[in-house]
């Protein structure tokens, strides 16, 4: 007898683990379906945050370009005002050659058809630069004949006054 | 070995070679379905269970 209930005893062990193994492959499938599902919704949150990088990429750019228009249109304003303020005190008889402007520093070069008329000028611009570098005017004549001055002015620091009502 | 008459024979046999042979075969088959049935299928558990 008792080796026929270890036999028996033996096979229902045998269909035990039949049974645990058919519940472990189940469960395998399922943590596998979940796994697929895991990866997909990772692959989509990489995605997503690639696309935020990049916007934030793109509002950088822009706020650059922002403040880059900003700098401009002010510097621009203050230039313009600056090249006004040289220009209304050009006395007739004198004309400019070329004006380089930047923020700090201003270099003229004109010509004149009477030398005073650079002193004059020169004193003008006295009031509004507290700097201003001559170095003397040079005599030239035209091809039709004609004697006027060649001179360069190096202006630097405008008075605040007149920074101001620019 | 004489198998014409294995009745009178296992008759005539002392009990303790009948419980040795019993042992010995009840051994056997049960080393049989062991080795054949159960170990592929323990290992295929244990392989399924480290899995998951």
């Amino acid at each position: 007898m008792l080796p026929v209930i270890l036999i028996v005893g033996l096979l229902f062990y045998y269909f035990y683990l039949g049974l645990q193994i058919e519940s472990l492959q189940h469960r395998k499938t399922m943590l596998i379906a979940e796994k697929d599902k895991l990866k997909a919704i990772e692959n989509k949150t990489n995605q997503l945050k690639k696309a935020i990088a990049e916007q934030e990429k793109q509002k950088e750019m822009l706020e650059l370009r922002v403040k880059t228009f900003q700098y401009l249109a002010d510097s621009r304003k203050s230039l313009t005002s600056k090249l006004n303020s040289i220009i209304l005190l050009i006395p007739n008889g004198l004309w400019l050659e070329s004006v380089e402007i930047s923020k700090d520093f201003v270099k003229i070069t004109g010509n004149s058809l009477k030398p005073e008329l650079v002193a004059q000028f020169y004193k003008s611009l006295s009031i509004s630069y507290k700097d201003i570098v001559f170095n003397g005017a040079e005599k030239k004549v035209s091809p039709a004949n004609i004697i006027f001055y060649n001179f360069t002015f190096e202006l630097k620091n405008q008075t605040p006054e007149k920074r101001e009502g620019a | 070995m004489d198998l014409t008459n294995i009745k009178e024979q296992w008759e005539n046999t002392p009990v303790w070679q009948k419980a040795l042979l019993l042992i010995a075969l009840t051994g056997g088959v049960l080393y049989l379905i062991f080795i054949i049935l159960i170990s592929p299928k323990y290992d295929e558990y244990k392989t399924l269970n480290e899995e998951v």
